[in-house]
C-alpha cells in the first residue's frame, strides 16, 4: 500500500525539488517556502459562503482552532455554507482541481424549514436529496444541515436561560402558542419579562425557543439534558462526524493535496523547461495515489451516488477506510495473526465482484478500486 | 382632449420612422395587445424559496400553489377569477389545456411534467380582471425555470418582487430588480416571513435604502403569510392586520386595479420613450450625413463601401487561413501530448513487468489520455473563440459584439466509443494463461476485459496457488522468466502505441469534422453580418447618390422631412411623458 507516510514523504520531497528548481525566482521561492511550512502544520479548514450565511456562528459552534472564516487560499479543506443551493454556489464550488476536500453545509437550517418545530427534520431531508444529486456530488464530499445558532445556544446554555425557558414552557398551551407565533409577539413590550425574552430570541432564534419549550414540556427537565438535545438536533454532531471522517482522518492526504495544487500553480505560473520532471512527478502522485481514489469512492458510496449491493456496500466502505486506515480497521480485525489469509480471501472476492457481469459500469469501477485497496493491504502485510 | 395609452401607441405605430423598424413595431404591437386585453396580470417573482407560493396562497386563502421547504415551483401558475373553481395544465410540447382536479394542481406544478398551470377560483380580489401569476424561483439567468419566469415577466402589468426578511437583499436580487423594472415599471417589493425574523424591520429599512441607492422607484410592504393564513382560519382581524396583508391587498385594489389605466399608461409611456429615443438617434445621424457641409455624403459612403469590400475579402481569408492553421495546430497539439504519454509508457515498461502492473497502468493511461484529449479540446475551443473574435474585429463597432454560439462538439463520444485499451496477451505461461485462452471465445466487451484484468491482477496469488515454480525447472525458470518479461514489455509497448495511434486518428477526425462545422457556422454568421452592413450601406449610397444628383431643393426637402419627423417624434414623446403623469 502507498501508505499515507509514503505520500507525505513523496510530497515533502516534491516540495524540496520545487524549491531547488525555482531558486532563481523570489516570488516562487517565497510561495513555496510558505507552502512547505504550511505542509508541516495542522489541517486548516476554511469556512466560506455568502454574507450572513452564518459563518461566524458556525465557527463559534465548532470551536476549532484551525478553522478560518472566509477566504479559501491556503486552506486544506472547505466548509461551504449555503441556504437553498443556488447557481452561485455551484459556480463557487466548480473549478476545484481535486474536489475531495469540500463539505457543503446547509446553514441556518432552522429557517429552511420555516422555523417550524420539525424544521430540522425537513432540512436534513433536503441535505439528503442534495447529497445524492450527481452534479453537486461531483463538487463536494457531503452535504450536512446545521442550525448554528441552536448549536451555540446548546453548547453554552446558562441556568438562567433554562429557567426562562422553563417558565415559558409552564404557561398554558394556548398562551404559549400565541406568544411564539411571531417574533413581534414574542417581543411584545406590554408583557412582562420582555428583556429576558429578547435575550432568548437573540440566542436561540424563534425556532430555538419553540423547540426548547416543546422539549421542556416533553420532560427535558434539567439544563444539561436540554442543552445536549439542542446540540444533537442542531445537526452539529452530524457535521462533526462528517468533518472527522472526511477531513481529520484524511488529514495527511488533504495536506498532500494542497501541496500538489500549490506546486502545480507555480509550474503553471512560471513554466520552465527544466520543470518537466517535476511536472511528471506531480502527476504521478495525483494519479497513482490510491488515497485520492478511495476518498472519492467512499464519498460516492456514502452519499448514494454509487450504489453497491447492500450486502457488500458496508464491507466496501470499511475496506476503503471509513473506520480507519490501518489494515486491521480496514479488515475489521484486531488480531494480527489472521490478517493475511483474510486479506487474500477478501481480495479474491472483490476481484470476482469486479468481474461480475451484472454490475453496472460505476459499480465495476468501484469494485476495481476496492481490489486495489485490498492489494495495498496485502502489500502492507507482507512487507 | 386626453389620449389613452392605446391612442398614443397607435400614433407611434403610424410614425413612418418607427414603422421602418420591424423590431420596434412588434414590441409596441405586443404591448398594445396586452393593454387592449382587460386582464391585469400581476406576476410574482423572486429568488428560490423566498415564499412566493405561500404568499399567493395566503393572499387568496387557498392551497393552490405548491409550498415546500425544498425547491417546489417548477412551472408558472396563472390564477384568475371564476365562479366555479377549476384547474388545468399545459404539458410539454402541447398547446391545449388538460383539466386537473383542483386539489392535485399543486402537486402537478411541482412535479416537473407541466409547462404552465391555469387556475380559476371565486375570489373578490381577482374580480375586475386581476390575474395573479406565481412563478418558479429565479436562480442565475440560465435555468429553464428562470426562462419560464422571464417569459411571464415580459407579459406583466405589475410585478410583486418577493424576498424574505431573514436577510437583506443580495447583490444578485438587486440586479434582478433592476432588470425587472426595465421590463415592467410597476414593481412592488414584498418582504415575506416577518413572523420568523427578529430583525425584519432593520432588513426592510436596509432594502429600501439599497433600492433607493440603485436609483429604483420600488415601494415595499412587509408581510407574513403564516400570520395571514392563521387570520383567515380564525377570522381574526387583528392577526390579519399583523400579517401586513392589508397593505398588499390595498396595493392590488387601489393601485393595480383602480389605477390599471395609469399603470398601463406608465408601461406605454416607458415603451414609447424608449422606442422614440432609438428612432430619433437614427434620424439625427442621417441628418448630419445629409448635411453637405459635413464630411459625409456620397464620397464617404463610397469609401465605406470599398472598405467593406476589402474587409469582406479580408475576413474570408482570415477564416480560411485561421481554420487551416487551427486544424493542423490542434492535430499537432494532440500528438505532442500523447507523445509524452508514450515516452512515459516506454520508460515504465523498460523496467516494470506489464503482467504485474498492467491494471494500474491501464488506469493511468486512461486518465492521461482522457486528460490529454480534453485539454486539447479546451485549447481548441479557446483558439476558435480567439479566431472568431479576431474576425469580428474586422467589422465595425456596432456589429462587433456578436459572435455566434460556436457549438464545438466535445470529444466525449469518441472517448466513449474508443473504450478501454485491450489487454494484450501478457500472461506468464501457466494455468492462468490457459484459463484466459479458454475464456476468450465465450465472453466479450467489458466482461472480457474485467475477467482478464482480474486474473491479471493476482499474479502473486496465482503463481503460488498453481505452483508454477514447481512445474518448471529451477534454472530454466529464471532465463525463461527474463525472456518472457522482455516479450511482455515489447508486447505492452506495441499495444499501447497502437491504441494511442488509433485514438489520435479518431479524435483528430472528430475535431476536424467539428471544426469544419464551426467554420461553416462562422462563415454563415459573418456573411449575414456583412450582408446586413452591405445593405445598410447600399441604402445610404443610394440616398446619397439621389441627393448628390438631385438639386439643392430636393436635398433641402429631404432634410425638411427629417426635421419634421423628428418634430413629430418630439411631440409624441411629450404625449408619452404626459401619459405617465395624468391620473
Ligand atoms: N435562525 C438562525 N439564525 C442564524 C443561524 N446562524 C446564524 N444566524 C444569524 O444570521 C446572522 C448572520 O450570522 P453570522 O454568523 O454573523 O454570519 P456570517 O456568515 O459570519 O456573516 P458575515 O461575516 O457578516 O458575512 C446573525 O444574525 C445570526 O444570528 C442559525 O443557525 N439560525
Ligand atoms: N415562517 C414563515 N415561513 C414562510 C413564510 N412564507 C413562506 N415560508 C416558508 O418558506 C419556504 C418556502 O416557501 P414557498 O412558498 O415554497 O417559497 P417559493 O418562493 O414559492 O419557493 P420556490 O417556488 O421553490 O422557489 C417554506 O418552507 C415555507 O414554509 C412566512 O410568511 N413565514
Ligand atoms: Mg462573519
Ligand atoms: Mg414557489
Amino acid at each position: 500500500m502507498i501508505t499515507q507516510e509514503v505520500l507525505t514523504e513523496d510530497v515533502r520531497t516534491m516540495l524540496e525539488w520545487a524549491l531547488r528548481l525555482y531558486r532563481g525566482s523570489g516570488k516562487a521561492t517565497n510561495f513555496l517556502a510558505q507552502q512547505r511550512q504550511l505542509f508541516e502544520e495542522p489541517l486548516r479548514v476554511g469556512v466560506t459562503g455568502r454574507p450572513k450565511a452564518g459563518k461566524s456562528t458556525l465557527l463559534d459552534a465548532l470551536d476549532e482552532d484551525d478553522f478560518i472564516e472566509g477566504h479559501t487560499s491556503d486552506v486544506d479543506a472547505v466548509l461551504h455554507l449555503t441556504g437553498p443551493v443556488r447557481a452561485e454556489d455551484r459556480a463557487a464550488l466548480q473549478g476545484n482541481p481535486l474536489p475531495v476536500n469540500t463539505i457543503v453545509v446547509l446553514s441556518r437550517a432552522d429557517e429552511l424549514g420555516g422555523g417550524r418545530v420539525d424544521a430540522m427534520t425537513s432540512a436534513k431531508m433536503i441535505a439528503r436529496r442534495l447529497r445524492a444529486e450527481p452534479e453537486l456530488g461531483e463538487m463536494c464530499q457531503d452535504v450536512v444541515a446545521v442550525a448554528g445558532l441552536l448549536a451555540v445556544a446548546g453548547r453554552t446554555l446558562t441556568d438562567a436561560e433554562f429557567d426562562t425557558l422553563a417558565a415559558l414552557a409552564a404557561l398554558p398551551r394556548v398562551e404559549l402558542d400565541e406568544l411564539v407565533l411571531s417574533t413581534d409577539r414574542f417581543l411584545n413590550p406590554a408583557l412582562e419579562d420582555v428583556v429576558l425574552r429578547q435575550g432568548l430570541l437573540e440566542r436561540l432564534g424563534l425556532f430555538g425557543v419553540r423547540l426548547s419549550t416543546t422539549l421542556v414540556r416533553r420532560g427535558y427537565g434539567d439544563p444539561s439534558r436540554l442543552a445536549a438535545e439542542l446540540v444533537q438536533r442542531s445537526g452539529l454532531n452530524d457535521l462533526r462526524l462528517t468533518i472527522k471522517r472526511q477531513f481529520t482522518e484524511r488529514a495527511p492526504v488533504l495536506k498532500a493535496r494542497s501541496a500538489l495544487v500549490a506546486v502545480e500553480r507555480v509550474l503553471r505560473a512560471e513554466p520552465r523547461s527544466e520543470a518537466r520532471g517535476l511536472h511528471a512527478e506531480v502527476e504521478r502522485i495525483q494519479v497513482t495515489t490510491q488515497d485520492f481514489r478511495e476518498l472519492r469512492l467512499l464519498a460516492a458510496l456514502q452519499t448514494g451516488r454509487v450504489e453497491l449491493p447492500s450486502e457488500i456496500a458496508a464491507e466496501a466502505e470499511q475496506l476503503l477506510g471509513r473506520a480507519g486506515t490501518s489494515p486491521g480497521s480496514r479488515l475489521g480485525l484486531t488480531d494480527d495473526e489472521d490478517q493475511l489469509p483474510l486479506a487474500l480471501t477478501v481480495l479474491d472476492r472483490w476481484q470476482r465482484y469486479a468481474a461480475n457481469p451484472a454490475f453496472r459500469r460505476a459499480q465495476t469501477e468501484a469494485a476495481k478500486t476496492v481490489v486495489r485497496t485490498c492489494e495495498g493491504i496485502i502489500d502492507t502485510l507482507t512487507r | 382632449m386626453t389620449m389613452t395609452a392605446l391612442d398614443v401607441i397607435d400614433e407611434a405605430l403610424r410614425q413612418p420612422a418607427i414603422g421602418r423598424r420591424r423590431d420596434l413595431t412588434s414590441r409596441l404591437s405586443r404591448l398594445r395587445g396586452r393593454l387592449a386585453d382587460p386582464a391585469i396580470r400581476v406576476v410574482v417573482v423572486g429568488g428560490l424559496k423566498q415564499g412566493k407560493s405561500q404568499l399567493v396562497n395566503a393572499l387568496l386563502g387557498a392551497t393552490l400553489c405548491p409550498v415546500h421547504d425544498d425547491v417546489a415551483s417548477a412551472a408558472p401558475a396563472v390564477i384568475r377569477h371564476a365562479e366555479q373553481p377549476w384547474a388545468a395544465v399545459v404539458r410539454p410540447g402541447q398547446q391545449r389545456l388538460e383539466p386537473v382536479e383542483l386539489d392535485r394542481i399543486a402537486e402537478e406544478i411541482s412535479g416537473g411534467q407541466v409547462v404552465r398551470a391555469e387556475i380559476g377560483v371565486p375570489r373578490a380580489v381577482l374580480t375586475g380582471g386581476l390575474v395573479i401569476v406565481d412563478t418558479p424561483g429565479v436562480d442565475g439567468l440560465r435555468s429553464e425555470h428562470t426562462s419560464r419566469t422571464l417569459a411571464e415577466l415580459a407579459e406583466a402589468d405589475a410585478v410583486l418582487a418577493v424576498t424574505d426578511a431573514l436577510t437583506e437583499l443580495s447583490p444578485a436580487e438587486l440586479q434582478f430588480l433592476r432588470f425587472a423594472t426595465t421590463i415592467c415599471p410597476n414593481v412592488l417589493g414584498v418582504l415575506t416571513k416577518t413572523d420568523l425574523s427578529p430583525r425584519w424591520r432593520a432588513h426592510l429599512e436596509r432594502n429600501r435604502m439599497l433600492v433607493a441607492e440603485a436609483g429604483l422607484a420600488i415601494p415595499m410592504v412587509a408581510v407574513s403569510s403564516v400570520l395571514r393564513e392563521r387570520a383567515l382560519a380564525t377570522s381574526d382581524q387583528d392577526v390579519n392586520a399583523e400579517s401586513g396583508f392589508p397593505a398588499l391587498v390595498s396595493y392590488l385594489e387601489n393601485t393595480v386595479k383602480a389605477q390599471a389605466g395609469l399603470l398601463a399608461r406608465r408601461s406605454a409611456s416607458e415603451a414609447i420613450l424608449a422606442v422614440t429615443e432609438q428612432v430619433s438617434l437614427g434620424l439625427r445621424a442621417e441628418l448630419s450625413t445629409q448635411d453637405p457641409s459635413s464630411i459625409g455624403g456620397l464620397e464617404d459612403a463610397q469609401r465605406a463601401a470599398e472598405l467593406l469590400r476589402r474587409q469582406s475579402a479580408r475576413w474570408q481569408n482570415m477564416l480560411m487561413d485561421g481554420m487551416a492553421d487551427l486544424m493542423s495546430d490542434v492535430d499537432h497539439d494532440l500528438r505532442e501530448r500523447t507523445r509524452i504519454i508514450l515516452r512515459h509508457t516506454d520508460q515504465a515498461f523498460d523496467k516494470a513487468d506489464p503482467a504485474k502492473t498492467w491494471d494500474a497502468y491501464c488506469d493511468w493511461l486512461a486518465d492521461k489520455l482522457t486528460d490529454a484529449v480534453l485539454r486539447n479540446y479546451d485549447w481548441t475551443v479557446e483558439r476558435t473563440h480567439w479566431l472568431a473574435q479576431r474576425i469580428a474585429e474586422q467589422f465595425d463597432e456596432e456589429s462587433r459584439g456578436t459572435i455566434p454560439d460556436l457549438g464545438l462538439r466535445d470529444p466525449a463520444t469518441v472517448l466513449e466509443r474508443m473504450g478501454a485499451l485491450l489487454t494484450p496477451d501478457l500472461a506468464p505461461p501457466g494455468i492462468a494463461n490457459k484459463v484466459i485462452t479458454g475464456l476468450r471465445g465465450s465472453y466479450s466487451g467489458m466482461l472480457m476485459f474485467g475477467l482478464l484484468t482480474s486474473l491479471m491482477g493476482m499474479p502473486l496469488v496465482n503463481f503460488v496457488s498453481v505452483g508454477a515454480g514447481a512445474v518448471m525447472g529451477a534454472k530454466t525458470l529464471k532465463e525463461e522468466r527474463d525472456a518472457q518479461l522482455k516479450r511482455r514489455q515489447a508486447v505492452a509497448k506495441t499495444a499501447v502505441q497502437r491504441h494511442i495511434d488509433e485514438l489520435v486518428f479518431q479524435v483528430g477526425k472528430h475535431s476536424r469534422d467539428a471544426l469544419r462545422q464551426v467554420q461553416r457556422r462562422l462563415r454563415e454568421h459573418f456573411t449575414e453580418q456583412a450582408e446586413q452592413l452591405q445593405d445598410n450601406l447600399s441604402d445610404t449610397i443610394r440616398r446619397a447618390r439621389e441627393l448628390a444628383s438631385a438639386d439643392l431643393a430636393a436635398r433641402n426637402q429631404r432634410n425638411q422631412s427629417i426635421a419634421e419627423e423628428i418634430n413629430t417624434l418630439v411631440a409624441l414623446r411629450q404625449r408619452a411623458q404626459a401619459l405617465a403623469l395624468t391620473s
